[in-house]
């Protein structure tokens, strides 16, 4: 009985020996061996033995890349705009025992050191660069903190600002900066197309009154041409009449002076405002061209009787 | 109850029922460690059915059996399961990067430099090389490699 109970206690024993020797690490983590506390090596994937009782497991290390949200915290520029950021950081564990062992708190510590390299970042930067130059930020971050969580065992891969935040009245000047420039620029253009709307119309103008003036000019000139030409008519004609009457005879003359005389009579009477008729004073003198007429006439008789 | 296990007689299918036992328990609660104690069960039962002993010395016998387990499937594991290829290819940490050359960001002095690894940067101890030149990464220690240069020696 005594036996079977030592066996029993035996086989509990073993069981729990068993249970604290072999170990299997799970795949993307490694985990510390200790021996009597003090670091021995990392366990990888797998299944481990250990010696039960002497060594145990000191730290359970994720060896995949792990991404740790940088809380949002307010950061003052070069140019004194408090602006919010928040951001990433990815980083991987490639030694655990350093991990393990060289920092008390991983996790904490790679977060402060970002935080702070953020505000050390930005706060060399003024408002605008900062909106512009993310990568350049990312960049430089990446590098203080990979070069200081080297001794850690870790490597940050890639750190990214997400989220750049102005204060809201800061927004609304830049953005009312933004429609004023967008307005200078329109109203630059208007006045530019006033402008040049103006010069072609007073080309226009110039051009009109270029042309009517040539015309004009033109005009003159032919119409002096044409009083020339009326007033050679008017001398050959003269020349003519007067070579006739050299000619002929005074009386011919008469003759037509009496026509046109009794003609311009004709005209006066038939006038339409028929409230008076005018005769010449010298009516006599008609009946005179009258016998002008007649003495035409008799000349010309005579003169082909005689 | 006679299908009860008692002090005084254990047969067989109790190390087997045992062992089934254990093997669920396994699947519930992982960690490859009840699969032994089934693996010694099992084998117990075995030893049981071919000669009948007293209960002490099968409980002596499974306490062995577990140890003996355990010894022989960490050493006959990898033969009888080797690893698939595909196992070697994760979580490598840096030991990835050997073989690659790179090339020199900040010049390497007092054996401490950079270079530029894909799209990052890692810190590397080599001999002191100007920056921009072409270096081969021999080992990776952490986050930091060793590089020589290309044409040179091992250093």
């Amino acid at each position: 009985m005594g036996f079977t109970i030592f066996v029993a206690v035996l086989v509990l024993l073993v069981i729990v020996t068993l249970f604290a020797g072999v170990k299997s690490v799970p795949q993307g983590s490694q985990w510390t061996l200790e021996r009597f506390g003090k670091f021995q090596r990392s366990l990888k994937p797998g299944l481990n033995v250990i010696i039960p009782y002497i060594e145990r497991i000191g730290r359970k290390v994720n060896m995949m890349e792990q991404v740790l949200d940088v809380p949002s915290q307010e950061v003052i520029t070069k140019d004194n705009a408090l602006v919010t950021v928040d951001g990433v950081v990815f980083y991987q564990v490639l030694d655990a025992a350093k991990a393990s062992y060289e920092v008390s708190n991983l996790q904490q510590a790679i977060l402060n050191l970002t935080m702070t390299n953020i505000r050390t970042v930005m706060g060399s930067m003024d408002l605008d660069e900062l909106l512009s130059n993310r990568d350049q930020i990312n960049a430089r971050l990446l590098t203080v903190v990979d070069e200081a969580t080297e001794p850690w065992g870790v490597k940050a891969t890639r750190i990214e600002v997400k989220d750049i935040k102005p204060p809201a009245d800061l927004v609304a000047s830049m953005a009312r900066q933004m429609k004023a420039e967008r307005e200078k620029r329109a109203n630059i253009l208007d006045a530019e197309g006033f402008r040049q709307a103006a010069i072609l119309k007073a080309e226009g103008e110039k051009q009109a009154e270029i042309l009517s003036a040539e015309g004009r000019r033109q005009a003159a000139f032919l119409e002096a041409e044409a009083r020339e030409r009326a007033a050679q008519a008017e001398a050959a004609a003269t020349r003519m009449v007067s070579e006739a009457i050299e000619a002929g005879n005074a009386q011919a003359i008469n003759y037509f002076v009496a026509q046109k005389y009794v003609e311009a009579l004709r005209d006066v009477a038939a006038a339409p405002n028929q409230k008076t008729l005018i005769l010449p004073i010298e009516a006599t003198s008609v009946l005179g061209s009258l016998q002008g007429i007649a003495e035409v006439a008799r000349e010309a008789f005579g003169g082909r009787k005689g | 109850m006679d299908w009860w296990p008692t002090l005084n007689r254990v047969a067989p299918w109790h190390w087997w029922v045992l062992g089934a036992l254990l093997l669920m328990l396994e699947v519930a609660a992982p960690g490859v460690f009840f699969v032994w104690l089934a693996l010694a069960a099992f084998a117990l039962g075995l030893l049981v059915f071919v000669l009948p002993l007293p209960v002490a010395v099968q409980l002596l016998l499974f306490a062995v059996l577990s140890v003996v387990a355990v010894v022989l499937g960490r050493r006959y594991m990898a033969r009888l399961l080797p690893d698939s290829p595909e196992a070697e290819r994760l979580n490598q940490g840096s030991h990835r990067l050997v073989g690659q050359t790179v090339v020199v960001t900040r010049a390497i002095e007092n054996g401490v430099g950079r270079v530029r690894v894909g799209d990052g940067e890692w810190r590397v101890t080599g001999p002191d090389t100007p920056e921009g030149a072409r270096v081969l990464i021999v080992a990776a220690d952490g986050a930091t490699l060793h590089v020589r240069e290309v044409n040179g020696t091992w250093t």
